[in-house]
């Protein structure tokens, strides 16, 4: 037990930048009243590329307090010492700094078009901004979490946020519904949470931080008789239940297709990118930290987690004809992809190195799909505030797309082929790495169901882009939308295009670099 | 120190419930919660067995703490008393919100996004 320090500070230098910037947008407000969108959208995005700076180049040591061990923040790139702050509550090695450098990538992508959109809709308020720094600053901490209160705590800063973001549009009774719906569903989770933290507690006698749990859980005898043993798994049922709440996978898939469909475009891509990430990334670390005498018993959980969401989300996708639901169900498949490297085989002697194989696939993956779903939920937000109001987009809608705004059908379609996996985009060398992971490690059904699925999922994807160029016979009002005016928008247009197209030409290098920071993650 | 724990020693057992019993109070009220949150429609109704369920896993957390003798728990409990009452601000002023709309607190009218 020591006592608090600025090294605590300067490890957590990246989420108390984007705190901080919150702060001063509230302060601003005050100062400069005439100015204050441009302000906050301006200090929004100063102190997204700060908190990205400070991730990738680390702090320099001088500025570390005296007699410290290694304290500075792990460089991204290269294997790293763990860095422990705040009486080992907070946690950062390779793997958590790559997945927040994603995060904040994906946070300045959608607050570059944020200010637009939300203009078109008549939205844009500075409190939006706000929200979304808070709740990106809470994802960090959500990833960085070593203690399951610091879990249960910065899950919270991150959701509470985006329940109001939710509902931001408020006379519109559809954003009324996603915003009390989602609301309803989170605080289910957060006492599942809640219920699995009080479970493990009681398992490990009196334990909270993830690797004091590890070593006394692993002790155990691996018998249902032995009560603190089935405290565990219930912990842990519990736990991953609620984390698959946030991940939407498919028991608890209920609120998605409504929350995605009713919030705001804008919103439906914050949740669709950064919330997964960050569930996705901490599901992965919980997996990890779950003993092998534990994980025995709770695997088949996981299993029907990851098969189910599969075959859910794209059967259902297949059927949907509104374009913002049938992107909610894919969501919810590729979720399911995600968690098939969640499951190793028990027993292997290869498991550590199994386990390193899958979290630089999970990353590559992760990385790719947050690319290519802000890019989709981007266009499919400017198509539809083009005309002056918001309205629903149909696969109808899309027809001849291709003639009348050709940016919006090529980046649309790039996306759709991105997430079928058509092999020059990033959303095949995805399916590829988690493929050879599957199969390395033996688990050949889990392999032939995520190959089926693939399959599956091509057809819906197709009809999209089929429907902007090869089918012209459209009745009523047509849909053009907006080009991508403002040039921040389009820069982040063009980056994300950039990315699906080209995080998959340099995919080895990248795996590889993933694989090198992620040396220990324990 | 040493006299700390001889007063500690001293002092007469009130009582003590044996742990199996304070998590079958503690299955029970949370059971009771989630039946609520699945089968009730009013909105407020739903918060209040959200609610329930949260307390009673705050039972469940001092009953473990004063098990092991351990301050975690109880510190945990205040950090969910914290959360939810902020939860409970924020959700209050969506229903406030909802109810502008629709006129009611009734989930099984708040439909809009069937298809």
């Amino acid at each position: 037990m020591n006592l608090f320090s600025i090294n605590d500070l300067i490890a957590t230098a990246p989420a108390l930048v984007l705190v901080t910037g919150a702060i001063l947008i509230l302060l601003l407000q005050i100062v400069l009243p005439k100015f204050r969108l441009q302000a906050a959208y301006g200090v929004a995005i100063a102190v997204t590329a700060a908190a990205i700076l400070l991730l990738v180049t680390g702090i320099p040591t001088s500025w570390q307090a005296a007699g410290a061990t290694v304290q500075i923040l792990p460089p991204i790139g290269t294997p790293v010492p763990l860095t422990e702050a705040f009486n080992r509550h907070v946690l950062f090695s390779g793997f958590v700094s790559e997945f927040s450098l994603l995060i904040l990538i994906a946070l300045l992508l959608l607050l570059l078009n944020s200010r637009r959109l939300l203009a078109e809709l008549d939205l844009n308020l500075v409190e939006a901004y706000l929200m979304m720094l808070f709740s990106a600053a809470g994802l960090l901490y959500f990833i960085a979490a070593q203690d399951l209160i610091t879990l249960f705590v910065a899950l919270e800063l991150s959701s509470l946020p985006l329940f109001v973001l939710a509902g931001w549009d408020r006379h519109s009774k559809s954003s009324n519904e996603a915003g009390i719906k989602y609301f309803l569903l989170s605080v289910l989770a957060t006492t599942f949470l809640l219920l699995g933290i009080a479970f493990l507690y009681g398992a490990s006698e009196g334990r909270t931080n993830l690797n004091e749990l590890f070593y006394s859980l692993s002790r155990q005898p691996q018998s249902v008789r032995f009560a603190p043993f089935l405290f565990g798994i219930l912990g842990w049922i519990f736990i991953y239940a609620a984390i698959a709440f946030k991940t939407a996978l498919v028991p608890f898939h209920g609120w998605v297709a409504d929350v995605y469909e009713g919030s705001i475009t804008f919103v439906t891509s914050f949740m669709a990118s950064l919330i997964k990430i960050a569930a996705v990334a901490v599901f992965f670390k919980l997996v990890m930290n779950t003993p092998e005498n534990h994980r025995a018993i709770v695997q088949p959980v996981l299993m029907v987690f990851a098969v189910g969401s599969m075959f859910y989300g794209n059967l259902t996708a297949l059927v949907q004809t509104n374009l913002k639901r049938m992107f909610a169900f894919s969501s919810i498949a590729h979720a399911g992809y995600m968690a098939t490297l969640f499951i190793f085989p028990v027993g292997s002697a290869l498991l550590a190195e199994i386990q390193k194989e899958a979290s630089a696939a999970l990353f590559f993956y992760v990385a790719g799909y947050a690319a290519t779903t802000i890019l989709v939920f981007t266009v499919i937000a400017f198509l539809e505030t083009g005309d002056g109001e918001k309205r629903r987009i149909t696969l109808e809608d899309l027809k001849g797309l291709g003639k009348r705004n050709p940016l919006a059908a090529f980046l649309l379609s790039l996306g759709a082929l991105s997430f079928a996996g058509i092999p020059p985009l990033v959303g095949f060398f995805g399916k590829l790495y988690i493929l050879r992971v599957l199969l390395g490690s033996g688990q050949y059904i889990l392999a032939l169901f995520v190959a089926i699925n693939s399959l599956l999922a091509v057809y819906y994807y197709a009809r999209i882009v089929f429907h902007c160029y090869w089918d012209y016979e459209t009745e009523g009002e047509k849909l053009t939308g907006s080009a991508l005016r403002s040039p921040a928008a389009w820069i982040s247009g063009m980056a994300l295009a950039v990315t699906v197209i080209g995080l998959g030409l340099v995919s080895s290098p990248v795996l590889r670099y993933a694989l090198d920071a992620m040396v220990r993650f324990r | 120190m040493n006299n700390l724990q001889n007063i500690h020693h001293s002092m007469p057992i009130v009582s003590q419930v044996p742990i199996l019993y304070v998590i079958g109070l503690v299955l029970i009220l949370f059971s009771i919660g989630l039946i609520g949150v699945l089968s009730r429609r009013n909105v407020i109704v739903i918060f209040m067995s959200v609610e329930m369920m949260l307390n009673s896993v705050n039972l469940l957390f001092i009953a473990f703490a004063r098990l092991y003798g351990d301050l975690g728990g109880e510190v945990m409990v205040f950090f969910v008393m914290a959360v939810a009452a902020a939860e409970a601000a924020i959700g209050l002023a969506l229903v406030i919100a909802l109810h502008r709309n629709y006129k009611t607190v009734d989930m099984a009218e708040v439909a809009e996004l069937k298809q």
